[in-house]
């Protein structure tokens, strides 16, 4: 590729296989943040609206 | 006056404007050493890259691309992929866990973690030895900067140097040393993003730069190196490559960003921001040392005093002379005074919670920790330039050691802190006792060279080998603590919640078309 042996022409892509996995982290992330009440550290996200953090609740798995 | 130190002087006015305007919002300790845990995920992203990349990025690697070609790009690909998993693997759950035990330092973290003081203690004593050497080797760096670019003599422009950065550290805190990443990660990225577009053009693409590379040397091209350097050293490749992959998990001032995260879910914006920043960040450097040794091979007189370090700062001046070779030196300031910074401020946490509060005055008040705090800073500061101008022989030799030493030792501890419930004290302890040591003896040795192995890969291994052999000694992890490091994980939301959340956003929809209907239907009555 672009005049590169094969033993290193694979480094060019790397770039792009990093920018592939940070998309596929990013949607796991999220749809395990989406199942997770993070308001005890700081974030507001969609159950602001619930009203404020209830202590002692359980959670379900 | 050089047209270079004007944009320089304009660049520090900048910085210590910013260290003034970020005094005004540091109110307590924990606004002053992890920015009250409000960082957005951008300002997350770059402080923690540019924080990692210092002035190695502009001169160390560059220059090992000079020489070795291709073979260098092995610390780009495990740099490249450093923050994505830096990132994935710690940030949520650190964030969570590091709020539950009330933890500002990242030694701080250890010890309440691991629920010992000897972890502690070790963590102390490694975290400032490894991060003092560390500071060291930026101002060395800062001095050859200052002193062969832009013309300062040494002790002049280290001492000027090191005051601007104590400065906005000093007045500012953490904030200031957030924010005043984000702009330096912009200057680093778009001086470099711009001289590798006017490089790669005048070199006909990568195609015209391997075929000129390939003039010079075939080898520069392969897999081991010039003239085959590394050939059959898979230890050192995978050393190259794995120190910076893994090895920023266990920096004490790389995972203390997480601390200070605006909340878990910003953790995947800067997954994106950060992995877009190092594709960039990360390989240009070096196909720009590669660059400079084609320019320099055929007009050896342009590369400024004959250095390879200072390949980069040679394009500079050789393609956009002026106003931008001023602003490409004011990026290699950038990325020295960004480490510095987040370096000095972290030695200083360290002194005050894990020394001053803990052991001396645990009922001082916060204005009294920020005060030490902030005297540790200058005291840093003032002992590392009077070492840095002394410049005792050996001392180089010991700050390169510095990154697989501290990698080494905190990795395992900082990775089990959150993810093996079992590990313990005892693990922990020995961990970084024989992480570090065999980290430090393989570089002081010169292990590296008989046997093949990077010492990263000699430290990190036995120190994973002792966590988990040694957590089966001692005291086991209390059942307290597990609760804790499953609350870590992320509460999750209640069935009866999802279930009304989803279901709103259904009805919604149908109230919707409902509505559309049924104001559809009057239309069509009041017309007829």
């Amino acid at each position: 590729m672009f005049g590169l042996p094969l033993e290193t022409s694979w480094m060019l892509i790397w770039p792009f296989v990093n920018l592939a996995a940070a998309i596929i982290v990013y949607n796991i992330m999220k749809k395990q943040d989406d199942m997770v009440d993070d308001r005890e550290f700081g974030d507001e996200g969609d159950l602001a609206r619930f009203g404020p953090l209830e202590e002692g609740k359980e959670s379900a798995k | 006056m050089r047209v270079e130190i004007i944009v320089l002087i304009c660049y520090f006015i900048g910085m210590i404007a910013m260290g003034l305007y970020w005094n005004k919002k540091s109110k307590s300790s924990e606004d002053y050493m992890v920015g009250g845990r409000s960082m957005g995920p951008l300002v997350t992203a770059l402080t923690l890259q540019t924080t990692a990349m210092s002035g190695f990025m502009f001169m160390g690697g560059p220059s090992l691309a000079y020489q070795f070609g291709y073979f260098a790009l092995f610390y780009a690909i495990g740099d490249a992929s450093g923050g994505l998993i830096n990132l994935t693997v710690l940030a949520r759950r650190m964030r969570r866990l590091s709020q539950l035990l009330d933890a500002i330092s990242p030694i701080e973290y250890l010890e309440k973690r691991y629920q010992s003081i000897p972890v502690k203690i070790i963590g102390c004593i490694i975290a400032v030895f490894g991060l003092s050497c560390y500071v060291l080797g930026q101002f060395m760096a800062t001095g050859k900067t200052l002193v062969t670019l832009f013309g300062f003599p040494l002790e002049a422009g280290l001492i000027i140097g090191v005051t601007v950065i104590l400065f906005y550290t000093f007045v500012g805190g953490y904030f200031a040393v957030a924010w005043t990443d984000v702009i330096q990660g912009f200057i680093m990225i778009g001086s470099l993003i711009v001289i590798f577009v006017g490089v790669m053009f005048d070199m006909g693409g990568f195609t015209g730069l391997h075929e000129r590379l390939a003039a010079i040397d075939p080898s520069l091209l392969g897999f081991w190196g010039r003239d085959n350097h590394y050939e059959g050293q898979w230890g050192v490749i995978a050393g190259a490559s794995l120190i910076y992959m893994i090895g920023y998990m266990g920096l004490p001032h790389s995972v203390n960003k997480h601390m200070a995260m605006g909340s878990p879910k910003k953790a995947k914006t800067s997954v994106i921001y950060a992995t877009i920043w190092t594709q960039l960040f990360c390989f240009i450097p070096y196909f720009l040392g590669m660059a400079g040794l084609i320019y320099f091979t055929a007009e050896p007189q342009n590369l400024i005093n004959g250095d390879m370090e200072l390949v980069i700062p040679s394009l500079a001046a050789l393609k956009f002379p002026g106003v931008f070779s001023g602003l490409m030196l004011t990026a290699i300031m950038s990325a020295i005074m960004s480490t510095v910074a987040a370096l000095m401020l972290l030695i200083a946490t360290i002194v005050s919670i894990d020394f001053y509060k803990r052991w001396l005055r645990p009922d001082a008040s916060d204005k009294k920790v920020v005060f030490v705090s902030r005297a540790s800073i200058v005291c840093v500061g003032v002992i590392g330039v009077i070492i840095a101008i002394l410049n005792p022989p050996g001392i180089f030799k010991l700050i390169v050691d510095t990154f697989s030493f501290l990698g080494a030792a905190f990795m395992p501890s900082y990775i089990c802190a959150i993810w093996w419930k079992k590990a313990n004290a005892t693990g922990s302890a020995v961990s970084m006792v024989v992480g570090c040591l065999m980290a430090w003896s393989w570089g002081t040795f010169n292990l590296e060279g008989i046997t093949g192995i990077h010492a990263f890969i000699a430290g990190v291994v036995p120190a994973w080998i002792c966590m988990i052999i040694f957590s089966n000694f001692g005291k086991p992890t209390s059942p307290e603590m597990c609760d804790l490091i499953e609350r870590a994980k992320g509460k999750k939301i209640d069935v009866s919640k999802q279930v009304e959340v989803a279901a709103s956003k259904q009805l919604s929809t149908e109230s919707k078309a409902i509505t559309q209907f049924v104001f559809s239907r009057k239309s069509a009555m009041v017309e007829a």
